[in-house]
């Protein structure tokens, strides 16, 4: 009998294609607002509210239920300022100071890329890519992600489930809204 | 105090309890954070279900011995112990009064439009502190809770309103069990909980 292409051998160079366009809108993105939850693997669940500034700068305001042990992390990844009911404290590595103080960390550095589904700039990374060309996995600085699922959001598909993984804890994370989504108008650099 | 007669009424008048809420959550700046809402079920001493259904699922289910948490968007599942869980947190207030006199300071807050207001100062006395500043609940002269405002640690609200208020009803028991279903991860922790 004739043998059928197999339906999702899709080409390599479709997707590599699909995966630079959706880069380049992505990437226009330089600042927003996401409203989620996060899951560790010890059992630890939390609401997050990330607000990403044009720049490095950013404000977390994180939450168990109810606003139960609420804390706000504010500034550029190695420079920032958290509040808690104790007060206020500067460190350089939040990531360790959550990991200390609540149980539980997620990836601060890099989260301002890679909940867009963007490789960081500037450190090497190892991605596969799905079918649309969005990211499936990305391996950078320590930490691998999955990418479950995609949610539209205007034109741009952003992603709504994830999966983050360091040597330090197993993290699943869900977008729940995103807002406020500004794009620098400079026109993009492969113009 | 009027405090304390009111949460007795709550806990003492009130054996079971079926209600839908709707959750309001605010920032310091008044920012809505989050708009929620669902079902509430509690049946003393200590079932209790609360069950956010939109803008997604979430369910707490206590049988007593434990607390479930299932998140069905993180395909994840939590169960502790529930007296190790309920110390100092909204359950515990919720399902049984004992423990609520050594985490909090029971204050009255005065009549509010018919309901009295108790609020319940954490105590913060050395080891165990409390992850709010305060958390208000206003009950009914009947002893049912009408609204409940944890205040968090931040400046930050969470606002719950009771509506449809049932008492002395029936539930079937599985109600307040609870199976994982299948494919998803049951997180166990064990004694020392860590964080929430």
């Amino acid at each position: 009998c004739a043998t059928l292409p197999k339906p999702d051998t899709v080409d390599a160079a479709q997707v590599a294609g699909k995966w630079q366009a959706h880069r380049t809108a992505v990437a226009a993105i330089s600042s927003f607002q996401l409203n989620g939850r996060a899951g560790a693997g010890n059992g630890i669940k939390a609401d997050l509210r990330w607000r990403q500034y044009a720049g490095a700068r950013f404000e977390a305001r994180i939450a168990g239920p109810f606003g139960a042990g609420a804390v706000a992390i504010s500034g550029t990844p190695h420079d920032v300022e958290i509040r808690t009911k104790d007060g206020t404290e500067q460190t350089t590595d939040p990531e360790g100071w959550m990991l200390q103080r609540a149980g539980w960390t997620f990836p601060i550095d890099g989260l301002r890329w890679w909940a867009l589904g963007l490789p960081a700039p500037g450190t090497p990374a190892k991605t596969t890519f799905d079918a649309q060309g969005r990211l499936a996995t990305l391996t950078q600085d320590g930490w691998t992600l999955q990418y479950l699922d995609y949610q539209e959001v205007g034109d741009l598909s952003l992603p709504h489930r994830f999966a983050a993984t360091s040597a330090q804890i197993d993290l699943r994370l869900v977008v729940d809204q995103w807002q406020d989504i500004e794009t620098s108008h400079n026109p993009p650099a492969s113009s | 105090g009027p405090g304390d007669d009111a949460l007795n009424r709550f806990v003492n008048d009130v054996k079971t309890l079926s209600a839908t809420f709707e959750q309001t959550q605010y920032d310091e700046h008044g920012e809505i954070l989050s708009q929620r809402s669902g079902v509430f079920d509690l049946q003393r001493p200590g079932r209790f279900r609360w069950k956010y259904s939109k803008p997604y699922e979430q369910l707490m289910v206590c049988d007593g011995d434990k607390i479930w948490n299932y998140e069905p968007d993180l395909a994840q599942v939590t169960v502790r112990p529930a007296n190790i869980v309920l110390k100092g947190t909204p359950a515990s207030l919720l399902a049984q009064k004992g423990q609520l006199g050594d985490s909090f300071k029971i204050e009255s807050g005065g009549k509010q439009d018919g309901a009295d207001l108790v609020k319940l100062v954490p105590k913060n006395d050395g080891e165990q502190t409390s992850d709010f500043e305060l958390i208000e609940l206003w009950i009914a002269p009947n002893g049912v809770p009408k609204e409940m405002k944890f205040h968090d640690a931040l400046g930050g609200i969470t606002d719950v309103l009771f509506g449809g208020v049932k008492t002395g009803v029936s539930f079937d028991a599985s109600l307040f069990r609870f199976a994982p279903p299948k494919g998803t991860e049951v997180v166990g922790a064990d004694g020392n909980d860590a964080g929430q």
